[in-house]
């Protein structure tokens, strides 16, 4: 069980004494900071929580280290053929040689850089989603992180490259890593965003993003999440977005390593017409945890959401997917579903699915399922009959059942080369 | 080409094959009736190499080579092809994908090099026009929400694709309307060469007016109790199964 003693172990106080330079002395920084003084971390106690065993976080040393004298070949973090915006982070630092600005009609590039010739617009949103209070993990990516990606879209924009922000770890050390992201999309606007996390010659890495998302009324955000850091790599998430009337966001998280992963995604549908797609895919393996939270907020009339997550957990991997939908007494008209489906591939595969509605509208239009099953073993025959081998057969099957989250991958770069690294892993 | 001696198969402990003798020769069309239930579809998965049912006696040769050691994709790369009684839905796994696989497992298994895309293109559009398939259901996946008819068809374009040297039909006329019970008929005489078999499971008279058997034979209770040429299966049309039973 976690207690203050084991959290105060985390010793990020020490290791921390920079500030977060923007918010030096601000009454935000305070704020998170007493928020995180006063607060313990999330624990199996805590609703949400309850499947999700953060022990392995604790108990360690980090440092933050920015990382020097590596060199990343391009081929290790850009994906073929997509021409995007890059901004690169090591360790949670910016690094400003491997990103490159291609488009001109937005303000797009790392906090720091961005903070002082735009101060009045980062104020203006920075925080305004009100995540540092979500929970520790939070408070403290509040209070001490370093830098991260700014990306703003003024009205009226279709933006055609998309922005990828790459986030690698690289150290020999135990590195706690923090970035904090700002988007906003103003009204009539549109862009893509893909979010890559990968690792090189990790030892021990916790990294603790934040993300904040402002859809401005008929906003189109489409975002993509690529997680594939290193076997041992950990991370918690929050991405916290506002729907303004109209908008259309739509997000795809795909899971593919890393022993302790936490996606929390909490959408607050504010304006009405909002449509929120959540799309979600975990291949697990070994001893991972990988754990999807959703919570979906229709507080207003005539929005609709739908999630579809997938997962295929084998070995003694884990993962949890907690759904909740609140449909607020006003919001009527909602139409919201949710479907979490699983392949457990091994006896001590385990997953804890936990799709929930909580529904004050009476006029609405919301369903939710889950279903876990094994591989299907006639249709295993059925491939090897033609030829198939058993192996490929296998691949083809967990392909096929996966696919529909892929197909959901509206950029085709990014599409093909999840697809490929995914066919990699299933053996297809 | 095939032969069959004493063999008996187990399902969870029930014996439902009790002994199957059956020699089949390159050029022949046998057929095989028999009441619902008297293990039919048991004898065609354990050719097959379905693993849930274990064989307990008897050996199974094709072309000199015994098959029960192999596995189900060896046997299929043998030359042995099972069109399903119930073919199963496969979401997610696109028919063209599902065949390429499939053709380009048979030709590495004889040492070739997978087939070229153009050849491979030209190849599916002649074998859909044989079974008169409509061109879009081979983007579909395999068998997902297919009619019965075109689960049915989809069967004997694989059959088409792989050229088996035997080919085992299990009721693939049942669910099929009459156009496309001649259809398919046809797709499978339009196979036919004077080196491979077919083995054809039926309830129906029908389907032999089309295949035209030299062998009918009449499984009960896990054995073969009768064998005839194809007027036999007239006789069992005419005079159901009782006489047999005795
Ligand atoms: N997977 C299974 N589990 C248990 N019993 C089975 C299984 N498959 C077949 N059997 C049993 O084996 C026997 C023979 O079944 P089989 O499907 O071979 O019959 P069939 O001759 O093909 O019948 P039909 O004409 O109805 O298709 C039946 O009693 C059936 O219940
Ligand atoms: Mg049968």
């Amino acid at each position: 069980m976690q207690n203050k003693e084991e959290i105060k172990k985390l010793n990020i106080l020490s290791a921390f004494n920079n500030d977060f330079p923007f918010l030096a002395g601000s009454r935000l920084k305070s704020q998170a900071f007493d928020f995180y003084k006063n607060n313990q971390f999330p624990n199996l106690k805590d609703e949400g929580w309850r499947q999700t065993n953060l022990s392995s976080i604790f108990n360690t040393d980090y440092k933050e280290q920015k990382a020097s004298g590596i060199s990343l070949k391009n081929e290790f973090y850009n994906i073929e053929n997509l021409q995007a915006n890059t901004l690169v982070f090591i360790n949670g630092f910016y690094a400003e040689e491997y990103s490159i600005i291609i488009s001109k009609n937005l303000i797009v590039g790392s906090i720091q850089n961005l903070t002082k010739k735009q101060k009045e617009l980062f104020n203006r949103y920075f925080e305004s989603t009100g995540v540092l209070s979500e929970n520790n993990f939070t408070a403290l990516n509040t209070a001490f992180a370093h830098d991260g990606a700014f990306i703003y879209v003024d009205k009226n924009q279709q933006i055609t490259e998309p922005v990828h922000i790459v986030n690698i770890n690289s150290s020999g050390e135990s590195i706690l890593a923090q970035t904090r992201n700002l988007v906003v999309v103003e009204r009539n606007s549109s862009v893509q965003i893909i979010e890559s996390y990968l690792s090189e010659n990790i030892k021990n890495t916790f990294t603790n993003v934040v993300t904040e998302i402002i859809a401005g009324e008929n906003a189109q955000i489409n975002w993509i999440r690529i997680q594939k850091e290193a076997e041992n790599a950990k991370q918690m998430n929050h991405l916290k977005v506002i729907q303004n009337a109209n908008s259309n966001f739509s997000c795809n998280t795909i899971t593919l390593s890393g022993t302790l992963v936490r996606n929390n995604i909490h959408v607050n549908m504010n304006g009405e017409g909002s449509f929120c797609n959540l799309y979600g895919l975990y291949l697990t393996g070994n001893k991972q945890l990988v754990d999807n939270y959703t919570f979906v907020n229709h507080a207003v009339p005539h929005c609709e959401s739908r999630q579809v997550y997938k997962g295929i957990i084998d070995d003694e991997a884990s993962a949890v997917f907690f759904g909740k939908v609140l449909v607020a007494k006003d919001a009527q008209k909602t139409n919201a579903n949710q479907s979490n489906k699983n392949i457990l591939l091994s006896e001590n595969a385990r997953i804890n699915s936990k799709p929930q509605l909580e529904i004050y509208a009476d006029d609405v239009t919301c369903s939710h399922g889950s279903t876990t099953g094994q591989l299907d073993k006639e249709a295993l025959f059925y491939l090897q009959s033609r030829g198939i081998s058993k192996e490929k057969a296998r691949g083809m099957l967990l392909y096929g059942f996966v696919s529909e989250i892929l197909n959901k991958i509206e950029n085709e770069n990014v599409r093909n080369e999840v697809d490929k690294w995914v066919k990699h892993i299933l053996g297809e | 080409m095939l032969k069959i001696k004493n063999l008996k198969a187990n399902i969870e402990g029930k014996e439902i094959l009790r002994g199957i003798n059956l020699e089949i020769k390159p050029g022949e069309v046998h057929a095989i009736m028999g009441p619902n239930g008297s293990g039919k579809s048991t004898l065609a998965s354990v050719l097959a190499g379905r693993d849930i049912f274990e064989v307990t006696e008897g050996t199974v040769e094709f072309n000199g080579k015994n098959i029960l050691d192999m596995s189900p994709e060896d046997r299929s790369c043998e030359g042995i092809f099972l069109a399903f009684q119930y073919p199963v839905e496969i979401p997610g796994v696109s028919i063209t994908n599902f065949i390429k696989a499939a053709v380009n497992s048979h030709r590495k298994y004889r040492g070739l090099d997978p087939m070229p895309p153009a050849e491979f293109l030209k190849l599916m559009k002649e074998k859909k026009a044989l079974v008169e398939i409509e061109s879009k259901l081979t983007n579909r996946s395999v068998n997902t929400g297919f009619s019965g008819g075109e689960k049915k068809k989809n069967e004997i374009f694989q059959m088409a694709m792989l050229e088996p040297k035997l080919a085992i039909l299990d009721e693939t006329d049942s669910g099929l309307d009459i156009d496309a019970l001649r259809i398919v008929a046809n797709g499978v005489n339009a196979l036919k060469t004077k080196d491979n078999a077919s083995l054809v499971i039926t309830h129906y008279q029908r389907l032999l007016d089309y295949i035209v058997p030299d062998f009918v034979h009449v499984l009960y209770n896990g054995r073969i109790v009768r064998s005839g040429g194809k007027g036999l299966a007239l006789e069992l049309e005419e005079k159901g199964y009782d006489w047999i039973k005795e």
